[in-house]
């Protein structure tokens, strides 16, 4: 089995802080992207991170326009166990909105539909703090999706209320299918190693 | 040579009034701060102010802009002349198991012909729900060599805190 690269001849260093853990370019339609951690002990072994990063480039296939959410479910908790708060700008004064309760996935951003036009992808940041804590599992986003005459500037913070390691992340569009070129890029964040 | 290095990680196993990285290099192009916090501040519907202080510097050197969604309202504001740069939210103490995450870039920290402006992204998706884009200046020119963390509100960060300090490099 091959050792992480922060072990070198069996010591502890510390190299590379973000790793990258996965990368997926759709060459068909997908219904969801699924990121899930090795449990081996090597690098694809989310127990050794602190954070996750995603960065997702995203359009979809269906639907009309104005674009629609981009989510997140982990563990493969289809419950209503999210929580969020989000604010973005979509040309007119910024609009907010909370989780008056609980939905079935971590909102990170939105992206354009089908109708929207053409070859326009929205571009999202978003960080997954602690991801091996007993917290509830936090994260914040940063979404572009400008779609040529309409579209949003968006933050949002999410908190999915399990204090389970995250192990399994499930990219999914809210009903919506992920076009052809649809890119999700995944990295892990170490946190420093040696004292 | 790692081009993102974790410089230090603190993760408190007891309530601290604040949490200090010194002796930071002045060998990294940027610094980037990841924390996963909360603090004992029980307002119920406040999460707690975040701040930081370089170098010890208690002068009233300090500014910062918000750009928040808090609950159902959208807010901006701005402060100056402050003892601390205010700026990104840590969670209150009223549900357990929630804290805030938050991402705060200090770039170009190390030249000493400019003043030290940083970029914070912060966010609470819960109780005292908030999510914050925010900018900070520390009206100084020296090196940043050591970062306080502080919050406001509370006493204490609480057990279980999780602050990470890494060094950008350019290659």
């Amino acid at each position: 089995m091959a050792d992480p690269a922060y072990i070198v001849d069996g010591v502890l260093t510390d190299g590379e802080a973000w790793v990258a853990l996965a990368s997926t370019t759709l060459t068909g339609t997908a219904s969801e992207i699924t990121f899930t951690s090795t449990d081996d002990g090597q690098v694809g072994d989310w127990s050794q991170y602190m954070d996750l990063v995603i960065i997702s480039y995203v359009r979809y296939s269906t639907g009309a326009t104005y674009g629609d959410y981009l989510a997140a479910q982990y563990n493969n908790d289809t419950a209503s166990n999210y929580a969020y708060q989000i604010m973005y700008c979509d040309g007119a004064s910024p609009s907010i909105f909370k989780s008056a309760s609980t939905t079935t996935s971590a909102y990170l951003g939105y992206a354009p539909r089908n109708g929207d036009t053409a070859n326009v992808f929205s571009a999202t940041v978003s960080h997954l703090f602690d991801i091996n804590s007993g917290k509830y599992k936090s994260s914040v986003s940063q979404s572009a999706n400008d779609m040529d005459g309409n579209g949003q500037a968006w933050l949002s913070a999410t908190t999915w209320k399990s204090q389970a390691p995250i192990s399994e992340i499930d990219m999914i569009g809210s009903g919506e299918t992920f076009a052809i070129g649809t890119r999700i890029d995944l990295f892990g964040i170490l946190p420093r190693m040696v004292a | 040579m790692a081009v993102i290095e974790a410089i230090a990680t603190t993760y408190l196993e007891a309530n601290a009034t604040s949490v200090t990285f010194s002796s930071i290099p002045a060998t990294y192009e940027h610094l980037q701060l990841r924390i996963n916090a909360k603090t004992d501040y029980t307002h119920a519907s406040q999460p707690s102010y975040g701040a930081i202080r370089f170098n010890g510097d208690t002068g009233s050197n300090y500014s910062a802009h918000r750009m928040m969604g808090y609950d159902t309202t959208t807010l901006g504001q701005a402060v100056t002349g402050n003892s601390e740069m205010y700026a990104g939210r840590w969670a209150n103490a009223v549900l357990a198991t929630l804290f805030g995450g938050v991402v705060w870039d200090i770039l170009d920290y190390a030249n000493t012909n400019k003043n030290t402006t940083c970029l914070i992204l912060s966010g609470i998706g819960d109780e005292a729900n908030l999510v914050s884009v925010d900018s900070g200046l520390w009206d100084d020119t020296a090196a940043v060599h050591t970062i306080l963390i502080d919050q406001s509100g509370g006493s204490n960060f609480l057990r279980g805190s999780e602050f990470t300090l890494y060094g950008l490099n350019s290659s």
